[in-house]
């Protein structure tokens, strides 16, 4: 039975950092899914080198009866373009970062990337101060059956 | 004024490539990597997959001196079965691979040995 024992080292820096350049912290915006929900219409990547841009990002989501389904955003690039950033439209997915979905991309070595994620939030304590719900009803009766 | 636009950088410091989950919530058990300073890297080179069987990964709370705790799961012949089963089934965040080297960067878990049960 053999048995290998990790080599631990302990970095001067994360060995992936995320930040958020918004004013709210990445981490303040991680505990605020759940209570809100971001519906992503696009993705704006910019990075370093064109190589990461066709780094697929994945979108993971529950539907309302518990199926999971996966989208790779295949980032198709021009392949004379300058400018190493692409941006993709996703509002057909139906896609929201409400805590039960899960969104991952690889990242290649010792690169950075800027995501910009255009999402309506949505949270019931933006109902409250409304003088009337009729016209959210439409919205919300979309958002209910799709999620 | 409800947010418009979530705008992140992430970066890579590693030498290899890796993956990253983002904005999941606090439910996303991959959400334990990100800014993660602590890694941990187990070279796998001298591991005979083929010989199919249990492999054992101990595990603690970071800091803690209680005894290890054990995740144990199916090889399925392959290094890559590994690292499925670990992803899909061990909830102890996000496990890539650089050739045979195995990393996972984890702060708030202290892992220790890979055994392996032919």
């Amino acid at each position: 039975m053999p048995d290998v024992v990790p080599v631990v080292t302990v970095l001067t820096s994360p060995a992936v950092s995320v930040t958020s350049i918004n004013n709210l912290t990445y981490n303040q915006i991680q505990q605020s899914i759940g209570s809100y929900s971001y519906l992503l219409n696009s993705i704006y990547e910019y990075t370093e080198q064109t190589s990461q841009l066709l780094e697929s990002i994945v979108l993971k989501k529950y539907n309302v009866k518990g199926d999971k389904l996966i989208y790779n955003l295949e980032m198709a690039v021009d392949p004379y373009q300058q400018i190493a950033s692409i941006h993709q439209d996703t509002i057909g997915l139906d896609y929201a970062f409400d805590g039960n979905n899960n969104f991952y991309f690889y990242l290649e070595p010792n690169t950075y990337a800027q995501l910009q994620f255009d999402v309506v939030e949505i949270a019931p304590i933006m109902l409250l101060n409304k003088r009337c719900l009729f016209e959210e009803v439409e919205f919300l009766e979309d958002y209910l059956v799709t999620f | 004024m409800p947010t418009e636009q979530i705008v992140l950088n992430v970066t890579n410091t590693q030498p290899y490539r890796t993956v990253v989950s983002l904005l999941g919530g606090l439910g996303d058990y991959y959400n334990q990597n990100t800014n993660a300073s602590t890694l941990y890297a187990w070279n796998l080179s001298t591991i005979n997959f083929a010989l199919n069987g249990n492999f054992v990964l101990e595990y603690r709370p970071a800091g803690s001196v209680a005894p290890y705790s054990v995740f144990r799961g199916v090889m399925y012949y392959s290094f890559a079965g590994i690292l499925s089963t670990l992803n899909r089934y061990s909830f102890l965040g996000f496990f890539w691979h650089d050739g045979f080297n195995v990393y996972s960067a984890n702060d708030t878990l202290q892992f220790n040995q890979f055994g392996f049960d032919f």
